[in-house]
């Protein structure tokens, strides 16, 4: 019987930004959907969507990164509001979660397992060159049955965490890199990455993980935050086949 | 939250590790067939060694769950391979140590290795190394910049002069608690082998 692994390569491909390695397209998207998951055809699921977890900020001339408060709140808002939209029109309920009436402890410390696990799943899985043999054909990672007392209230079937981390060039270090261009030097540009994973609200098993290393989109602003989100929800499940496929 | 995609993939491990899948309840020499001993299934081993003395195995990742097997340390050595840029010395086995002393030696080489100072050890009690007696140890300690804390349990003896260590550690969210049951029982029938030892 085929095993029902999902694993997804965007088609989407970069050239890296070393001449070195500028021969070889680097797959910079990727997903997996845990083996035999499908969303329940009868009702619409509830999705709770976490706070994304946002670092935004600033490359100076000489590398080092900065932190901007003022992008933070405004990614954080066009980022949410981007998952809500897009929930809306692939027909899936998706609300905000209100961190005031969470158990603000134990999502912190389920928030730090998910990035260790994201980060193993990436490294042991998706991206890194020392993949796990047992793992090979399954997509069984979990947070646990813990996140069932994350806010119970809510009655949602499953929990969206998304992470966000993009560095934005400053116009000091715009203008090294012109020099640098033409005095026949390389640079590396801006980092824009993220991930973002739906989890069973009973168990804490990861149903789906999309990944994006090179992220595109201006997520400080409306548009680019959805473009964003569209780009991570790639391979997201889809509710109406009620089989776990890509779109 | 400190994240960046060389850390995400793992670029930055200097040490590059091949895994090799275990068969479920079939037994494997580990560490030098110095010690036998039978995993449940999903289990992985590393080709990089913690030490000359040691063996990695994990089930979801290094970061999810780590079992280390140390075998036959002797006299005046070490857990762990020196820490590059570390400015201590890791502390050395004694083949006459007490069981205390064995549980300091782990948790100052751990600090060292961690680079942390928060390391805390709970209950200390005697435990069975396979046949042999020992010593059981808890501890648990909050790894910097990651936000959890992990948990760890370690049973060592000494055989024949020669320290012999089982160690396991996973974050105290779900990982430990899943599978310390079964840890503890294949610590309970592993054999430890020091005619293997003789050998060297």
């Amino acid at each position: 019987m085929a095993r029902r692994l999902s694993i997804g390569l965007a088609l989407a491909t970069v050239l890296a930004a070393s001449p070195i390695l500028a021969q070889a397209p680097v797959a910079t998207e990727k997903y997996a959907v845990r083996e035999g998951f499908a969303f329940t055809p009868e009702t619409p699921p509830r999705i709770l969507v976490f706070r994304p977890e946002v670092k935004v900020g600033e490359q100076t001339t000489a590398g080092i990164f900065q932190n901007n408060a003022e992008w933070h709140a405004a990614v954080t808002r066009e980022l949410s509001a981007a998952l809500v939209a897009t929930g809306g029109k692939r027909g899936i309920e998706m609300v905000l979660h209100d961190d005031r009436a969470a158990n603000s402890q134990l999502l912190t410390e389920h928030r730090a397992l998910f990035r260790l696990v994201v980060g193993t799943i990436i490294r042991h899985k998706l991206f890194g060159k020392d993949p796990l043999p047992s793992k090979v054909d399954s997509f069984d990672w979990s947070l646990g049955s813990g996140v069932a007392k994350i806010a119970p209230a809510a009655k949602a079937d499953y929990g969206l965490f998304l992470l966000s981390h993009d560095s934005f060039e400053s116009a000091g270090r715009r203008a090294a890199k012109l020099v640098a261009a033409l005095m026949g030097n390389g640079d590396i540009a801006g980092t824009h990455f993220g991930y973002a994973a739906l989890i069973d609200m009973k168990n804490g098993d990861i149903v789906w993980l999309g990944v994006d290393l090179k992220a595109g989109g201006d997520v400080r602003t409306a548009e680019g935050a959805t473009q964003r989100v569209e780009q991570l929800l790639n391979g997201f499940p889809v509710r109406a086949s009620g089989k776990a496929v890509a779109p | 939250m400190a994240i960046s995609i060389l850390a995400l993939v793992g670029a930055s491990v200097p040490a590059f590790a091949e895994w090799k899948a275990l068969i479920a309840d079939q037994s494997v020499n580990v560490a030098g067939k110095l010690i036998f001993a039978t995993p449940k299934a999903g289990w992985n081993r590393s080709s990089a060694r913690p030490s000359d003395h040691g063996e990695r195995w994990t089930r979801d990742g290094l970061a999810l769950n780590e079992l280390t097997f140390f075998a036959a340390i002797p006299d005046g050595g070490t857990l762990y391979h020196t820490p590059y840029g570390a400015t201590q010395k890791l502390p050395k086995f004694r083949s006459n140590m007490l069981a205390t002393e064995i549980v300091e030696l782990f948790e100052n080489s751990n600090r060292i290795l961690l680079n942390s100072s928060v390391f805390s050890v709970g209950a200390v009690e005697p435990a069975r190394l396979g046949k042999h007696e020992g010593v059981r140890f808890a501890y648990s300690y909050a790894a910097q910049d990651e936000g959890l804390t992990r948990k760890g349990e370690g049973v060592a003896a000494i055989v024949d002069g020669k320290l012999y260590l089982v160690n396991f550690i996973a974050p105290e969210i779900h990982y430990f608690d899943r599978d310390i049951e079964e840890i503890r029982q294949l610590v309970a029938t592993l054999q430890v082998r020091p005619s293997q030892a003789m050998r060297r």
